[in-house]
Parts: structure tokens; sequence; C-alpha cells
């Protein structure tokens, strides 16, 4: 026989517990959840680490000779200095570039490879003859670079123009022209009796550093990614979190109602019991996600020697900032699931939901480029943006927020998320013994303030 | 002993239409109960105002001497509309259902097995639960809400799409439950079960309560007056003459049996009538017809009438 007599308080607390631990086993020991977990990861390791060494390892051979028309007889010289130079280059070498637009990435790529053997010369063969050559094969590719394009100042309105085979690669093309253009420009400065190494010194753009100054009279250097992409990680890694805990909650919700077991959960604990056991449950997997997740991106960061770039401040934040965003969002899921008979009938109660949370992701650019300015400050005040907006501001690395606003925020969030909650609790239990039409918003609310 | 559940003037409303209006009983430990009714009477509002799924309106309601939602670890449930997780496997479902109950997963597992096998259902703990015939379902769910050994078991529709065979097994488990002094109340369209297991029948309608009597007294309960005529001869020739008589108000002929069932005029007592058949028609019997739960049920309900309870009480 059960024991009857034990405080009333123990028995809630049980019964939120069991229904906790469901929740969180069901999906923690579901095949789709472990897969899951190991598949980001593992799409990550791909696209960071094997995609681009797959990229630059997979380039087949290219070897010949590149013909040139040129009256001058100095642009096939200079190119293949150029081309050597370039194959010649380190990977790590060749990233220390300024502009790195795609024919530069595209050559870099090409010119990390070994298997490149290509040898400009000058030719006096007619362009039709080049032409045919390059379909048969003979030849790799031919150039036609006219007098105008090597005068001192060139003809403006001078162009050489390329002639490749239809299977010649792009990344392969981008090698050739961009050392031909170079050795273009090489040979019209050494024709006008300059030397081309010390003009090309003389032009490179000189190193920047840039540091940043506090009012209160700190100095820290410029950091990009401490600035925008630090925040935005952590945001990401929240709203992941919390949605795919919150959606769960959802569905499991609906599932309950609509195979009526919903029912008996009922006869064995209270609404608010269900309700506090199934947000409990969930919140757990959530925090499982962000201690994977987030752990997983530390160790990236402290492999890269750019471990510096997180705080533990920042990470007290983002967990205190999770808890509430959790709580507010998993509330306003809890409510709909049990408005509603199935998940086709959730979109037009959650679709609104999600609107609003998806402003934090919109705003992530003009917030992070100002996180003082209006914009960022008038949304860290309006639940349930607060923790999204907050994490925002407060884990960049530039510039400190009012000392207030941290504590207020995290107070408001708080209070938010009771106050969230309880009006979930109003809707869910009325809403989980309803059955047809789904609800409006407005008989979402008469449920709220049903006695 | 005190009551096991006590209703005094309850009343539940769901926006303007009024589900319970004013239902007052108390039930004594150990007793089985019929809560009967037709489809919206308001049988299921009743049950789930005990089982603390929703609270009242107004009025006073007692469950094992405490307010419903601090005695649901004491209480097993059965819902009208069986629920279960689909991909869940049994003994999951049913270790949870134990865990909210007050059980260890382990416990609860033990005496799920246990239950089971009583009701031919062994050695499914590890099959998942949409893998079962909507009748081990059903067995399965009846399980869950015995699982915790409560005192009150509230059964609604415990029977309703069992063939016969899984009828009678848990026919026999409510039996013996009842021998074990646990208080039973069902919910239930089926006469015949109600008058097989009940001890004491309340009959809702309209949201009020029509008839709250023992199943003795509800059996005899006005509006059922007839006898029961056994003919020598044919049946259909026996009943022309018999519909014949001024005292008959209807006749139905049972192939089954050979009998002629013969509803009379209230204001005929029964003994002259049945002096009026036997003059009638060659009979080998005639006896005052036995009402079945189902007369009542009809009669009742056509008749509205809020003041039969006192009457059957009485």
């Amino acid at each position: 026989m059960v024991r009857s007599n034990r405080p009333r308080h123990r028995d809630t607390i049980r019964r939120i517990h069991a229904i906790a631990s469901r929740e969180f086993l069901s999906v923690v020991l579901t095949k789709g959840f472990i897969l899951g977990i190991l598949v980001l990861p593992v799409i990550i390791l791909f696209g960071v680490i094997l995609l681009p060494f797959m990229m630059s390892d997979g380039q087949h051979a290219v070897e010949g000779t590149i013909l040139i028309i040129d009256p001058s007889n100095t642009v096939a010289a200079q190119s293949q200095t150029v081309l050597d130079e370039r194959l010649a280059e380190t990977p790590e070498s060749s990233t220390t570039g300024h502009n790195d637009d795609l024919e530069s990435l595209t050559s870099r790529v090409s010119a990390t490879n070994e298997n490149i053997q290509v040898t400009f010369q000058t030719t006096t063969r007619s362009e039709e003859e080049l032409k045919n050559a390059v379909r048969e094969g003979s030849v790799l590719a031919y150039a036609v670079v006219p007098a105008e394009l090597l005068q001192s100042p060139p003809a403006s309105d001078a162009s050489f123009s390329i002639g490749v085979a239809n299977f010649t690669s792009p990344s392969h093309t981008g090698l050739f022209t961009k050392a031909l253009r170079t050795g273009i420009v090489r040979a019209r400065i050494e024709a006008s009796g300059q030397d081309y190494a010390v003009l090309s010194d003389m032009l490179a753009d000189p190193e920047s550093k840039t540091v940043r100054l506090s009012r209160e009279g700190g100095e820290a250097p410029e950091n990009l990614a401490g600035r925008m992409m630090v925040p935005m990680g952590f945001m990401m890694l929240m709203w992941m979190a919390v949605f795919t805990s919150a959606n769960q909650l959802l569905t499991s919700t609906i599932e309950e109602k609509s195979n009526k077991v919903i029912e008996v959960l009922l006869a064995a604990a209270s609404p608010f019991e269900l309700l506090a056991g199934k947000i409990l449950g969930q919140g757990l997997v959530s925090a499982l996600l962000l201690l994977i997740y987030g752990g997983l991106g530390i160790v990236g960061l402290v492999a890269a020697t750019m471990g510096d770039l997180i705080s533990w401040q920042s990470l007290l934040l983002l967990l205190a900032y999770s808890v509430t965003a959790y709580l507010m969002i998993a509330a306003m899921m809890a409510a709909v699931g049990s408005a509603v008979n199935d998940l086709k009938e959730a979109q037009s109660l959650v679709t609104p939901v999600m609107m609003v949370v998806m402003i934090p992701l919109i705003l992530w650019l003009p917030i992070s480029e100002n996180p003082n300015g209006a914009l960022a400050t008038v949304t860290s005040f309006v639940p349930p943006l607060i923790p999204f907006v907050m994490i925002l501001r407060s884990t960049g690395t530039m510039e400190p927020l009012p000392v207030w606003q941290v504590p207020v925020t995290l107070l408001l969030s708080a209070l938010s998320s009771v106050m969230f909650i309880w009006i979930a609790a109003r809707i869910f239990r009325v809403g989980v013994l309803m059955q047809g039409k789904t609800p409006t918003p407005m008989e979402l609310l008469r449920w709220a303030r049903a006695r | 002993m005190s009551d096991a559940v006590v209703l005094i003037d309850v009343r539940k409303s769901f926006g303007s239409v009024r589900a319970v209006a004013g239902v007052d009983f108390r039930l004594a430990r150990g007793e089985v109960c019929g809560f009967l009714g037709p489809n919206g009477a308001g049988k299921s509002t009743l049950i789930r105002m005990i089982m603390a799924i929703i609270r009242q309106d107004s009025g006073e309601l007692t469950v094992l001497d405490g307010d419903p939602v601090d005695v649901k670890d004491r209480v097993g449930y059965l819902p009208e509309e069986r629920g279960l997780y689909r991909k869940m496997k049994v003994g999951t479902f049913l270790s949870y259902i134990g865990r909210l109950k007050g059980l260890t997963a382990r416990d609860a597992r033990r005496r799920a097995g246990e239950a089971l096998e009583r009701l031919e259902l062994p050695g499914i703990l590890d099959r998942r639960c949409s893998d079962l015939s909507k009748g081990q379902q059903q067995k399965v769910q009846f399980v869950s809400s015995i699982l915790h050994e409560p005192e009150l078991l509230v059964l609604d529709e415990p029977f309703s799409g069992l063939d016969p065979v899984n009828r009678r097994t848990l026919q026999v488990e409510i039996e013996s439950l009842r021998q074990r002094g646990k208080t039973i109340i069902f919910s239930t369209h089926q006469m015949e079960q109600a008058e097989r297991l009940c001890d004491r029948v309340i009959l809702v309608h309209h949201g009020r309560k029509l008839l709250d009597a023992s199943l003795a007294d509800a059996l005899r309960s006005p509006g059922v007056h007839a006898i029961e005529a056994e003919p020598l001869g044919a049946l259909d020739e026996a009943r022309r003459a018999l519909i014949a008589l001024p005292c008959v108000k209807h006749a139905a002929v049972s192939e089954e049996s050979r009998t002629i069932r013969l509803d009379i005029s209230p204001e005929i007592a029964l003994r002259e009538a049945m002096i009026q058949a036997l003059e009638c028609t060659p009979l080998t019997s005639v006896r005052e017809s036995r009402a079945t739960l189902d007369d009542v049920f009809v009669h009742l309900v056509d008749q509205g009438n809020p003041t039969v309870s006192e009457v059957a009480h009485g």
C-alpha cells in the first residue's frame, strides 16, 4: 500500500521528479538525439578541417605551356616569375594577403598544389593557330597582350585576352590570369626603367593597429572576432539549446494530449506538477546541449589559441540568461502545446512566438555594431528578447555596458520568467482537457484569466 | 468507517452548459457503485471531479476523508478515452505511472508483471505499446490503474471494446478487488455488467441524480410493471391473444426462452393481470417479470423524474 500521510510538498517534489526524468530520458535516449549530438560536431569538423583539405588535395594535375602573343617579349618571363613565386608560397604565408577576393583565394588553393607545372612562352603564331592548338590540347592556354597595355601609362581601354580549354578548372584559369595580370604590370614597370620590387614594397598597404580606449581609462587592442563573432556564437548557442528543448516540450505536450495519456497523468499529478516536471525535464536537455556544444566551442577556441576571447564572467552570464530564456520560451511552447490537438494546429500559434524570438537574430549586426545604442538598450528590456539581446551586448569584448544594466535585466528576466510560467500554467490547466477547434490568442488570454 | 466519497450539492458548468447541477451522494468504503446515465449526462464530469482533474464550481467533495487533490496516490483511474505512449515499452509506461503514484520503479515493474500475468498478458513488459492489440492496450491501462493498490478505483467504461473472453478476465479481476475491500466506482452503458458487479447504482441525467439505490431496490423501482408468460402452444398465436387483453400495454416475444413479456397498465394489479392471461390462452406458467437495469434506465431517463431517487432510497 502506498503511504498516505506524507507531507504534500514531498509528494509534489516526487511527482515533478518522476515527470522530469521521463521527459529528459525520453529525449536523450533516442537514437535521433544521440545522432544529432554527434552529427553537428562532425559537420563542423568536416566544414572547418576536411573540406578545405579535400578541396586543395582534390585538384587534378596540370602540366603544359601557355603561349603569349606579346610584341615586347617580356610578359612571359615576368608571368613565369609570378607563377613560380606563388607556387613556392606556403599556405600560411599566402593567407597574409589583405584582399582575399575569390580569384586570389582560388589561386592560392592551386598554388599550394605540387602538381602544377606550367611554362609561359612568347610565340609568333597567329591567334587562330593558338586556338586550334588549345582545342587539340597541345598547349594549355594562350594569351594575347596588346602593346598598348605595356606603355607607360597604358591605354585606358586596353585589355588582354586569354583562351583556355573548356575543361580547365576555374581555379586554374584564375591562377593563370592572375600570373599574367601581374606579369604584365611587372613588364610595364621594368620597361619604364623602374624596379618592380622597390615599387611593390612602396605601394604595399601599411599594417594598422587599432586600440580601443574606454572612458574609464582602459585600453585594449581591436579584436573583431571578440567584438562580433563571440557574442554571435554565444547567442546562437543559447538560441539553439533553448529552441531544441522548447520544441521538444511542444511536441511532447501535443503527443500526450492527442494520445489521451494526459488524463491518466492528470489523475496522478496536478496540472502544475505536470507542467513543472515537463519544463524541468526539457530544461535538463537544454542544459546538456549547452554543455556539450559550449564545451566543444571552448575546446575549439583554446585549440586555436583564442581561449582568451571567453571569460568566466561571460560563461556565467550565458548560464544565467539561458535559464531565463529557456523558461520564457518553454512556458510559451507548453501553453501552445496544451491548447492544440496536433502539430499542424500548433503552427498558427507558434508562428507569432517564433517571429518575436527571431528578432535578436535579425538585429545581431546592428546590436553588435553598437551595443550601447538605443536599439540595443531598448530591446534589452523587452521580454522575451532580454536574454538574447543581453548576451549579445554583454559578451562582446569591446564596449562595456552600463554596470546597472546586467543585474537589472537579469532581475527583469527572472520576473518575466515567473510571469510567463504563471500564465502558461493557467492556460495549460484549461488547455490540456480541451478538445475541438484551435483557440484564438484571445481565448488563450481568457483561459489565463479564468478562475 | 467513514465514507469513501462524499458529494454535497456539487455543481459544475462549462460556460453556459450546466454539466452537473447539484449532486449529492455518499459512497461507503468497500461498496461497488455503478454510475449509469445516457451520453452527456454528466457522469464523466463527476468522475473527473472525484479524480481532481477538474474542480467543482460549488458544493463539497471529499474523497477518502480528504481533498481529492491530496489523495491522488490512493485512487486509481481508468479513463474512458484510453491513452498510452505509443512508442514506449509497456514496462516503462507502467513503471512511470507507478512512480507517479508513489511506488519505486522496481516495485512498479514487479507489480505490473504480476498483474499482467493475472490478466493473461504475461511477458509483454518489453513490448512497445503500439505493438499491442486494442484489447491488450486496454488491459495494460487497467493495470496502470491498480498497480499501487488504490483504496478507491474509478473505472470509466472499463468493458467497452473488449471481447467476451477479455471482458470475463477483467470482471474476475474487478471481483477480486471487491473481495479485497476496495471501493469501486464504475461508469458503464453495459447494464448487465452493472447488474453483475454493483452493490449500488446511481443514475445521472442532465447533470442531476435520478436514482441512488442498492441494486435490489433499483430493480424494484416504479415503472417496471410486467408479467412473463410461457405459452403451451405457438408463441405468435399466444401473443395475438394476450395483446388483445385491455390490461396489456405491450407484448414482447423471446424466442430464446419461449416466453412473452407483457407490460401491464399500472392501474391493474399484477396478480389480476396473471389471472386474465391464464383465462385468455393456455399457458404452462405465468409469473411476475423481474425488471432489469435496462428497464429501470430506460424508464427513468424517459420520465426524467427527479423524485425517484428519494422513493427508491426510502
